[in-house]
């Protein structure tokens, strides 16, 4: 028996458990509070009368126990893992093919993608987590800059919501899908404060300031070490067709012709390391994304 | 009595019609590769049966194509996108309209895609032009078969990866898993499918033609929400900077009485780039999914 919606929403915390994926319970919390918290109002709106946890049990009866919401999200959650787990077979392809297949692996090429992209979302979240920071943070010298400061962290919100669906798509890490329930029957001042106090909300923000630099060091190194691998497999036509010199040993210097197929050699491996780091940092980043913009 | 692996997707696509094509392409495609894949695993351990006794255990073991068609349509009410237009229960009002997009997420996630799209129809038209030439150069040598073939399997990983982009800035439903391939098929039967087929060649138009949509609506959006930051703050502009509002053959300086109306002009301005941005978005949302999802 639930006395009232956090009793609730604990329960179903403990039920689907320590082994759920985190941003699942977020999304599970916030639909179930954003359900049972909806329809109490209009509930109360028209028997004004009746006390809250008399209307609850109904209500609840109808939504589900905890133990029964807490299965049947975990019963969908397979189906709706954006991109597929790699097959829990064992993987006993040889190094060699191991190392050249990451070419055709859908998965790292899409955390590559993210890395390319990294700089404009990096430009666009930080630019505004600092910029927007800073004047709103200004302005609390002034009354009008409670509002301001308010809509701000609201912002930031919105962008670890954002942020966390690109992550989901391109990473393909789990993030939370929907935007965190806020109830509408709190005073504003009471959200304010819960808005201010949750950490929420200041790991948001850290992680938005953090992407300025990390999507300029992601861009910058990802396209770097592509644009050197495809010019060195292409050296041999860059330099004997086109004649255009590589400059490997010094200014306006052709590579002696007997070097271009070691240059080429390397081109081809680099790639695939290029596609492996990409993989690598993409798995970093996830992590430390769900670390970041998951409430805990 | 289904006989064939064919039969069966036949009848899981008559069961989801009316569907969304993306939960149709993955659902088939899920299928697919389950009984493709159990059954050769079957026929391996046990060479003596036929083909079509093994397929009647898996099927019975998998699900009806109608049990497994109500499956995915249940799961699927679950699993809209985040960012997916919703209707709202109350009627809105026309200003709540007007002014309530500055608010609503699939807004800036749509104004997002505008910015990532620049950079990702870019590097996808250039992959689509530099790659499409050369592996139509190499076809004079025998070389060229393999290459166009890697070409034209490298549109579908494209395909797959702007779908993800799509679903998640433009809450538009897209595949959300590769179109499987039958492993039993030699390479030459691999090959004509994926050339003849017209889902390849509609990722290949709509790469081409992504690239200057994007641009467009790219320079578009960019200017009208600048200029809107700028007349906001023109006040602040020309007192702090003493710049111009606008420089069209000669600067010009609005005169300071006009201040409050490039001000509301600004605020005009704004909304109506946020507006463009999620219109387009819905249009560029749906012109994905025509040309990016399978029939």
């Amino acid at each position: 028996m639930c006395k009232d919606v956090r009793d609730y929403l604990i329960k179903l915390k403990k039920e689907l458990g320590e082994g759920t994926d985190r941003a699942l319970v977020q999304d599970a919390l916030s639909d179930a509070e954003a359900h049972i918290r909806t329809a109490l109002e209009e509930e109360l709106a028209q028997n004004p009368d009746t006390s809250e946890s008399e209307i609850l049990a109904p209500i609840i009866a109808k939504y589900g126990t905890p133990s029964e919401i807490a299965a049947a999200y975990q019963a969908i959650e397979p189906h709706i893992f954006p991109l597929r787990e790699q097959q829990p077979r064992p993987d006993t392809r040889s190094f060699f093919w191991k190392f050249f297949a990451v070419l055709a692996d859908s998965r790292a090429w899409s955390a590559f993608f993210y890395m390319l992209l990294a700089f404009v979302t990096g430009i666009l979240f930080g630019g505004w987590a600092i910029l927007g920071g800073i004047v709103s943070a200004g302005s609390l010298i002034f009354i009008i800059g409670l509002p301001l400061f308010g809509l701000f962290l609201l912002s930031i919100r919105g962008i670890a919501l954002l942020e966390g669906r690109l992550v989901e798509a391109l990473l393909g890490v789990r993030m939370p899908r929907k935007p965190l329930f806020v109830s509408k029957s709190l005073s504003w001042s009471d959200r304010y404060i819960a808005l201010v106090k949750d950490k929420y909300s200041w790991r948001s923000l850290l992680y938005a300031v953090l992407l300025f630099p990390l999507g300029f060091i992601y861009t910058g190194l990802f396209s770097l070490l592509f644009v050197f691998s495809l010019i060195f497999i292409t050296s041999p036509v860059l330099e004997l067709v086109f004649r255009v010199p590589l400059d490997l040993f010094g200014d306006n210097v052709f590579t002696p012709v007997w070097f271009l197929p070691v240059v080429c050699a390397a081109g081809l491996l680099l790639l695939p390391v290029t596609l492996h780091l990409a993989k690598l940092a993409g798995k970093l980043h996830g992590r430390f994304a769900k670390a970041m913009l998951v409430k805990k | 009595m289904i006989k064939k692996i064919e039969e069966y997707l036949d009848r899981l696509k008559k069961e989801l019609s009316g569907s969304d094509p993306a939960l149709v392409q993955d659902a088939l495609s899920d299928a697919e590769e389950h009984l493709r894949t159990a059954i050769r695993e079957e026929l391996e351990k046990s060479p003596g049966l036929s083909e079509t006794d093994v397929l009647q255990t898996q099927i019975a073991k998998y699900g009806s194509p109608h049990e497994i068609a109500s499956a995915y349509r249940d799961i699927e009410s679950r699993m809209l996108p985040t960012f997916a237009a919703q209707k709202s229960k109350f009627p809105r009002s026309f200003w709540a309209k007007l002014f309530g997009v500055a608010a609503q997420s699939r807004t800036w996630s749509a104004f997002l895609y505008v910015f990532l799209s620049a950079l990702t129809s870019l590097i996808f038209a250039m992959w689509v032009l530099l790659g499409g030439t050369f592996s139509l150069i190499s076809l004079v040598l025998i070389i060229g078969i393999p290459v166009t073939g890697l070409f034209l399997l490298s549109l579908r990983g494209i395909a797959l990866l702007e779908g993800r982009l799509v679903e998640a800035l433009l809450g538009v439903r897209m595949p959300r898993k590769p179109i499987f391939v039958r492993q039993g098929l030699n390479w030459r039967q691999k090959y004509k499918a994926l050339a003849t087929e017209s889902h390849t060649w509609k990722i290949f138009a709509f790469l081409i033609m992504h690239f200057p949509l994007a641009w467009v609506h790219f320079v578009v959006e960019f200017v009208m929400f600048a200029f809107s930051i700028k007349s906001v703050f023109y006040p602040v502009w020309y007192w702090g900077l003493g710049r111009p509002l606008i420089t069209i053959d000669q600067p010009f300086y609005p005169p300071a009485w006009s201040y409050p109306l490039v001000t509301l002009a600004g605020i005009a301005l704004f909304f109506a780039s946020l507006h463009l941005a999620g219109f387009m978005g819905k249009i560029r949302g749906r012109f994905a999914k025509y040309m990016l999802v399978r029939k």
